[in-house]
């Protein structure tokens, strides 16, 4: 009896521990913020998310680390994932409530403007954020509506990387810079006939939203006006007719294989593998293609021809500061030590894109290895071929998924080009009417 | 007089039943802990976001029955995940149930080895849905895999990808379950050990041939675990995910071939923001999991034979 009753006090006592522990956490940050009313240099715990590669990992962490010796009352804890899952787990921590401090997002941000989980930096611009030594277009490209809600990490393009083997081998003069569609596809059919079977020109990137985004810039029109999407049936008709034309010419991968292979990545194309000879990706995606084969690769920009430029230089990445962050003089600090500390900045490189601070891009043109120089390079020329760029369009993934399945309709012979057509406009506008309700 | 005695006697029942448990009640509380915290209060929280509209981040606004209504009479590609799904577990649970019950009998012959068959069997189903196996299926089954390789070589065939062809690919998947029959093969190991040999003995004496054996024997002395590895492999079934998701790259591609249920659940909540109809999409399957788990319990009075008459 006795000895139970001892058990049972120390049962009891440990669920208090537990209780206590639970209950202590809002205290704890409570009590961390009435004092930053107080002391002057409190230390201040950041946490900030980004999306990457591993190279980028250990860059983005090295520099977190500088910045804690710089500023020795900062604590930045990190979390950092892939691509794939970085979404999810984001929109997550914000349905908690615990979204990050510093938050790394694409030209999706207006959707997390829209939701309220941004904070208006504008007051901290020209404070603790210098943007002086930016281009104006690159300065402003996180605004929206008159407000500021991310800096820009880098800029990039879309461009055509080539294989130089497969074209030496097919004994013909490499594609040049401001190509129709229609010598694009002359020169893809003369160099399947070179190459002969299993080689293909181009993959098949019926299904890639920016692709899309060109072809319908070319002929005036725009995913996204801002306000409605800016493109009809016609139009993504006309898309699909093409590439399914390429496919019964032989210059795209039949269906099966284009469906086995994204073309999104290094790890997952055929244009790795040396079955392809094209492929459209985005400019700081060079070096990690290059540096997953062995033939040597060449950029330029994408087909032309319609009545208006129809590419754009757009910001890789944004850094942005989450709207309940207790300590958002620090996050803002640290953005502008991001892009503009010439330590930080070399050991950053131009992983993110191209960077917006030209004193930083100087140097960094100057000390690049001639893989990341041709990027530099292609960025000079891309700006010739482009005009400014259009709001993304809101919920884009949910278009992407759309699209995806439409072009695949198409490519298995399941749908008509109408069809498939009506298909990803309707999907747009579903896209675009979710934002607005 | 009686009326007060009433609530005392009560009272005092009650202090009795806790002087007697209440250590016990102390050890069960971790998990009344994790049963109303982590799945009591998940689960009514996403019934009341099944009646919203939510996308994560912004509070949910309430929708009534609309997130139900579009399902079922809007949705195409809700449609197809149902018919994906349904097909999975009606072809797949037969499949590897019968599989399984093949390869425990032939281990039930008395090798010699048996315990390193056992082991190799089961581990396909250790490997689970792991990255690495869904690499490698795609290398077995994609255009230039192993499989093709040799039926090119052997028969001349040029075999389709079996993996990104949207006729083949839910067949390459169900391939992938059935080939994890471990674990339903080494319950039905154990079933069949438990069967008295001297039934089978009787049996022979009386000119049973192996048909006759299996039927009158086997096949009734194993109903029990029959019906354990079947109401298990159902439920399962109904909530894959892992294979889908890796095999296709989260898309349930090409051409929603491979959109299993609770991948475009997980698509709508994580990636298209619409938690409130993700949650409702949960509800519907839980509702069809029950139903279908309730025709197996309706009809296991006529099939499932217990040694003891059912009583236990």
């Amino acid at each position: 009896m006795r000895k139970e009753r001892t058990l049972t006090a120390l049962l009891l006592a440990a669920l208090l521990l537990v209780l206590a522990a639970c209950g202590n956490d809002k205290e704890a940050e409570g009590g961390s913020s009435s004092s930053a009313d107080s002391g002057k240099q409190e230390n201040v715990e950041l946490r900030m998310m980004w999306w990457g590669s591993q190279s980028r990992h250990d860059a983005t962490l090295k520099v977190i680390e500088l910045f804690e010796q710089k500023n020795p009352h900062v604590k930045i804890n990190a979390e950092y994932l892939g691509a794939d899952g970085y979404w999810d787990k984001l929109n997550t921590l914000v349905a908690g409530g615990n979204a990050p401090d510093l938050i790394q997002l694409g030209n999706n941000y207006p959707d997390y403007v829209s939701r309220g989980t941004l904070l208006d930096i504008t007051p901290y611009i020209g404070n603790q954020i210098d943007l002086s030594g930016f281009d104006e277009a690159i300065a402003t490209s996180g605004k929206l509506n008159g407000s500021q809600y991310g800096v820009n990490l880098g800029s990039n393009a879309l461009g055509i990387v080539y294989n130089t083997e497969l074209i030496k081998k097919a004994g013909m003069e490499p594609p040049k810079e401001g190509w129709t569609w229609e010598e694009m596809e002359a020169y893809g059919k003369q160099l399947v006939d070179k190459l002969g079977k299993g080689y293909y020109a181009f993959a098949d990137q019926s299904a890639f939203t920016h692709y899309v985004g060109n072809y319908v810039r070319e002929n005036g029109k725009s995913l996204f006006n801002g306000t409605e999407i800016g493109f009809d049936e016609s139009i993504a008709k006309s898309w699909f007719e093409m590439w399914d034309r390429f496919r019964k010419e032989g210059i795209i991968p039949p269906a099966e294989k284009a469906a086995a292979y994204l073309e999104i990545a290094p790890d997952n194309s055929m244009l790795v593998e040396g079955k392809i000879a094209m492929s459209i990706i985005w400019s700081n995606q060079f070096v990690a293609f290059q540096n997953a084969m062995q033939d040597e690769l060449k950029i330029v920009p994408l087909p032309g021809g319609g009545s208006q430029k129809g590419m754009w230089i757009q910001p890789s990445q944004f850094l942005a500061i989450g709207k309940d962050s207790k300590h958002p003089e620090e996050a803002a600090q640290f953005i502008d030590f991001f892009v503009n500390d010439p330590e930080a900045t070399a050991i950053l490189g131009s992983d993110r894109g191209i960077p917006g601070n030209k004193s930083v891009r100087e140097v960094l043109k100057a000390n690049a290895d001639p893989v990341l120089l041709k990027t530099y390079e292609y960025m000079d020329v891309a700006v010739n071929y482009a005009r400014e760029m259009d709001q993304e369009m809101p919920n884009i993934a949910d278009w992407d998924a759309a699209l995806r399945n439409a072009a695949q309709k198409v490519a298995f012979g399941k749908s008509t080009y109408d069809e498939a057509a009506a298909e990803t406009v309707k999907a747009a506008q579903d896209a675009v009417k979710k934002s607005q309700k | 007089m009686n009326q007060a005695a009433k609530p005392n006697r009560m009272r005092n029942y009650f202090i009795g039943l806790w002087k007697k448990n209440a250590v016990p009640y102390l050890f069960l509380l971790p998990w009344f802990l994790g049963l109303f915290v982590l799945t009591l209060g998940p689960m009514i929280s996403s019934l009341y976001l099944s009646f919203t509209d939510y996308d994560l981040l912004s509070p949910a606004r309430w929708a009534g029955t609309a997130n139900y209504e579009k399902m079922l009479n809007e949705d195409a590609r809700y449609a197809q995940s149902l018919k994906v799904t349904l097909t999975y577990v009606f072809v797949s649970v037969p499949l590897k149930l019968a599989f399984a019950l093949a390869v425990a009998m032939l281990l039930n012959k008395g090798l010699r080895a048996l315990h390193i068959y056992r082991t190799l069997y089961y581990i396909p189903t250790l490997l689970g849905g792991s990255v690495a196996i869904a690499v490698m299926w795609r290398q077995m089954f994609g255009a230039d895999g192993l499989l093709n390789g040799f039926l090119y070589s052997a028969f001349g065939i040029e075999a389709p990808d079996w993996v990104s062809n949207p006729k083949y690919a839910l067949y390459s998947i169900i391939a992938l379950t059935v080939w994890q029959f471990g674990s339903s093969m080494i319950i039905f190991l154990a079933g069949l050990k438990q069967i008295p040999p001297e039934l089978y003995e009787a049996a022979e004496v009386d000119g049973a041939g192996k048909a006759r054996r299996f039927l009158s024997i086997t096949f009734p002395m194993l109903s029990p675990v029959m019906f354990f590895n079947l109401v298990i492999q159902l439920i399962g079934s109904f909530q894959a995910f892992t294979q889908a998701f890796i095999i296709s790259r989260g898309t349930g591609g090409p051409i929603d071939s491979t959109l299993f249920y609770t991948l475009y659940l997980y698509q709508k909540g994580f990636s298209q923001f619409e938690m409130g109809y993700a949650s409702a999409m949960a509800w519907v399957l839980l509702i069809i999991i029950g139903f279908f788990t309730a025709i197996v319990f309706g009809t296991s009075r006529y099939w499932v034979h217990y040694g003891d008459g059912g009583r236990s």
